[in-house]
């Protein structure tokens, strides 16, 4: 008898994770826009946590550029609690030379808190920040990447 | 009833249960008699609910425990747009000295908004009766295409040194107070893209009576803010 349990539902759990719980979408890239590096090396940083910010640097000019924007939403008629997991680290590149995206979780929004989707489907825009430690020498370069944000619904 | 049919310990439990069992499956069977079997498939059934439910459950916590992702386009450019140079030395001139000693000072602050014109510096002779000739404010001409708020950070002090044998040392100070974009005449506001900025260093010579004659030359370094 418990097999019939068994092989009735099995289908079910398989069948489970084709149905999402949301819908996430990528608004807008993390540009740091075009920086003309001071000599001694600078920290250009975006700073999104409390929402849509512009990159700074501590002594190089920068133009342009915006944090990025991502859109989550239920799409189930159900409340949805969602925890966004940043990486550490990112590489972007360009013609064999290297700089790197960190600080992504501190200068982000709802690094550490869980976001509520509403069963209306109201999206939730999340602003994405970071910042990149560049060396006085680094090559002038046109740098790109893309970072994977994972995405828990609980 | 002999001794040996009468059970002890847990012989005995075992036989109450055993008769308890008996009982129940007397009471069962009576029941079956009495449409019993109905309610003994039923709780079958439930159980099999009850799996269904459990494994349900499973089920349904694993679509709340869903994981996805999303990716986010990344970007940077990284120029030099911006250069700085130094055409034009900072120059005292010729001095004439007085024999008491002097102080001898260019002014460069009219500098700071003329980035076409001749070399605005204006000298300004100390209480000595020293005379100075062709003298120039220094010039830091910063090229750049983007507008820029700059300002200068210059060292308290520089010194020049004689080449006089002696290595005689000289001093300049007020360097901030009469050079453009530095803290004392403020950040300067580069809005002609096309020629760029043109910043004026000007400062206070200090010769003390006695100086040898000699030519002093040295070199300063300035922090260019943006």
């Amino acid at each position: 008898m418990p097999c019939w349990g068994i092989i009735l539902l099995s289908p079910l759990l398989t069948a489970v994770p084709v149905t999402w719980a949301g819908e996430a979408t990528a608004l807008s890239p993390l540009d740091f826009g075009a920086i003309d590096l001071n000599p001694g090396g600078d920290t250009i940083v975006i700073a999104a946590n409390n929402g849509p910010a512009f990159p700074k640097g501590g002594r190089s000019v920068v133009t342009g550029g915006g944090s990025g924007l991502i859109s989550l939403a239920a799409n189930l008629g159900v409340e949805e609690l969602v925890n966004i997991g940043y990486p550490d680290t990112i590489p972007l590149k360009c013609e064999g030379h290297q700089i790197s995206l960190t600080g992504i979780s501190n200068y982000s929004q709802y690094a550490s808190t869980d976001i509520l989707l509403t069963d209306d489907g109201a999206p939730v825009h999340v602003s994405i920040g970071g910042n990149l430690v560049l060396q006085g020498n680094e090559t002038e370069c046109h740098y790109v990447g893309d970072m994977l944000l994972q995405l828990n619904f609980e | 009833m002999t001794a040996d049919n009468i059970p002890s310990g847990k012989n005995r439990e075992s036989s109450d249960r055993n008769n308890s069992s008996a009982a129940a499956s007397r009471r069962l069977r009576q029941n079956n008699a009495t449409g019993g079997i109905t309610m003994r498939k039923t709780w079958k059934s439930s159980a099999l609910l009850l799996g269904t439910a459990m494994l349900g459950a499973v089920a349904l916590s694993g679509t709340n425990a869903m994981a996805g992702d999303v990716t986010v386009d990344l970007e940077a450019v990284t120029q030099n747009n911006i250069a700085e140079s130094s055409p034009t030395s900072l120059n005292f001139g010729t001095v004439d000295m007085d024999p008491g000693g002097d102080e001898i000072t260019i002014d460069a602050l009219g500098g700071l908004l003329n980035s076409a014109g001749s070399n605005p510096a204006a000298i300004i002779n100390g209480t000595g009766h020293s005379a100075s000739s062709g003298f120039t404010a220094g010039v830091i001409h910063i090229a750049s295409a983007l507008a820029l708020d700059i300002s200068v950070t210059y060292p308290a002090t520089a010194t020049i040194i004689g080449n006089d044998g002696a290595s005689t040392v000289l001093t300049i100070s007020d360097i901030d107070k009469y050079s453009g974009a530095g803290t004392e005449s403020g950040v300067y506001h580069h809005t002609a893209v096309a020629t760029g900025a043109d910043i004026y260093v000007g400062g206070t010579l200090t010769i003390p009576a006695g100086t040898p004659a000699a030519t002093y030359t040295s070199t300063m370094n300035v922090t260019v803010n943006y």
